[in-house]
């Protein structure tokens, strides 16, 4: 016992430094590995409305920034009024769109998350998508009652399909973690025909996103390692550090569309 | 360590992380790169102090971190790390003289002090990028954040540190 004792007093401090490694190892490997729901999230409480706080700040040093995207979307939405009046006017589709301000937002990690103040009391559930404006943002993947916490696009897990608008050839779209600004479509025949500047956009088959929302540009593009599949280089329309206004999209009939599927 | 010394050492481990969390994350040099300047906790960090009590002031000061910047438990680890081969580092940059309790940092020679800090800066990013992405396809992608990530924080904190040096006596 008394050795014992002596072997625990003198290294004391190894042991209080393994502790802390593997605590510390645990938290961080659990969610990475097995895909477990992120224990330090601060997508509610007193965290959330820091963040909140901060944000309605920085946004007021922003007005002017802000007031031009918003002008800019509004003409594109006119154009789309004037252009096809009666598919705005009857418009039944499946997809409802909820505003949304980014309370949070990261960028420069590998695994990227966006907090919204939007959450439960505004019907939010997880695995809606998240757009803004400009393009594709990210899937809801944590609600609570005000806050959500979104899985940006620029994260290790997130695939979202997607395709070259001008083939019709799809894809999924994933990011390798080297720049914000880029995403890559991979999983496209080998026989496609792509041209540079090709837009990119949803495919709309998980049910998440409607077809058709636009993604990025297609600048390069080369063969997968198994040279099965092209793999391509998409910069992206929305710059991912500037989200601040999005919209969350809800598809009424997503529950009767996975339970075919199941 | 007395009662007086560890509150002023827990002030600046809070100051720190109250600093990076609202001002060195909002600083994007190159459109993406954060300073972790909060490093500089172990650089003014007395070297005469008990192991235990630092370990533990880096592993809450990562945590609470982590839990504000949402990732995960990255910062614990690496600061868990830096925490551990700190008196190493010390060993190897100032070699005997760390161990006398005058030893100041700031009375090392400017070489020293910037190879101090920057063997810390690099154990601390190689370990937390390296398990942000644990795939050996993106090896060089976690080098290359640590490299970029690592000068951002020298830089910014040795300019930090040569502002806020205290006064010769």
């Amino acid at each position: 016992m008394s050795r014992l004792t002596a072997f625990f007093s003198s290294n004391k401090t190894k042991l209080l430094f393994g502790f802390y490694l593997v605590l510390s190892l645990t938290l961080t490997l659990s969610y990475q590995t097995f895909n477990q729901v992120r224990l330090l999230h601060t997508s509610g409480g007193i965290g959330a409305r820091i963040h909140e706080t901060t944000s309605h700040w920085r946004d007021y040093f922003s007005l002017s920034a802000q007031n031009e995207v918003l002008r800019q979307e509004n003409a594109r939405l006119k154009a789309a009024e004037w252009n096809q009046p009666m598919t705005y006017q009857t418009y039944s589709g499946p997809y409802r769109a909820k505003a949304a301000r980014v309370v949070r937002n990261t960028f420069n990690q590998r695994d990227n998350y966006l907090l919204i103040n939007t959450g439960t009391k505004d019907s939010l559930t997880t695995d809606m998508g998240v757009v803004s404006n400009l393009g594709l943002v990210g899937i809801v993947e944590q609600t609570q009652k005000g806050y959500s916490s979104v899985m940006s696009i620029l994260n290790s897990r997130s695939r979202i399909s997607a395709q070259v608008n001008r083939t019709g050839h799809f894809g999924s779209l994933v990011w390798n973690g080297s720049d914000h600004n880029r995403v890559q479509l991979i999983d496209i025949p080998i026989t496609a025909e792509l041209k540079k500047g090709d837009t990119i956009a949803t495919a709309g088959m998980s049910g998440i996103f409607p077809e058709g929302i636009l993604i990025g540009q297609l600048v390069a593009w080369k063969k997968s390692a198994d040279q099965n599949y092209l793999e391509l280089e998409v910069a992206l329309f929305q710059d991912m550090s500037r989200v601040r206004n999005v919209y969350v999209l809800q598809n009424k009939d997503k529950i009767s569309r996975d339970s075919l599927i199941r | 360590m007395d009662q007086t010394n560890l509150i002023k050492d827990l002030f600046n481990a809070l100051l720190l992380v109250v600093l990076q969390a609202f001002l060195w994350n909002n600083i994007h040099i190159f459109g993406w790169v954060s300073p972790m300047c909060y490093l500089i906790y172990f650089y003014v960090h007395p070297s005469y102090t008990n192991p235990m009590r630092l370990l533990t002031t880096a592993f809450f000061m990562g945590l609470l971190l982590d839990i504000w910047l949402d990732t995960l438990a990255l910062h614990a680890l690496a600061c868990t790390v830096v925490a551990q081969s700190r008196p190493w580092v010390m060993q190897l940059t100032f070699g005997l003289a760390h161990e006398q309790k005058t030893f100041r940092i700031h009375q090392a020679t400017w070489l020293q002090r910037m190879v101090f800090f920057g063997l810390i800066t690099l154990i601390h990013h190689l370990v937390f990028f390296t398990v942000e992405d644990l795939s050996w396809s993106h090896v060089g992608a976690a080098l290359w954040r640590t490299l970029i990530t690592g000068v951002a924080t020298i830089g910014v904190s040795m300019l930090l540190i040569g502002v806020f040096k205290p006064a010769k006596s």
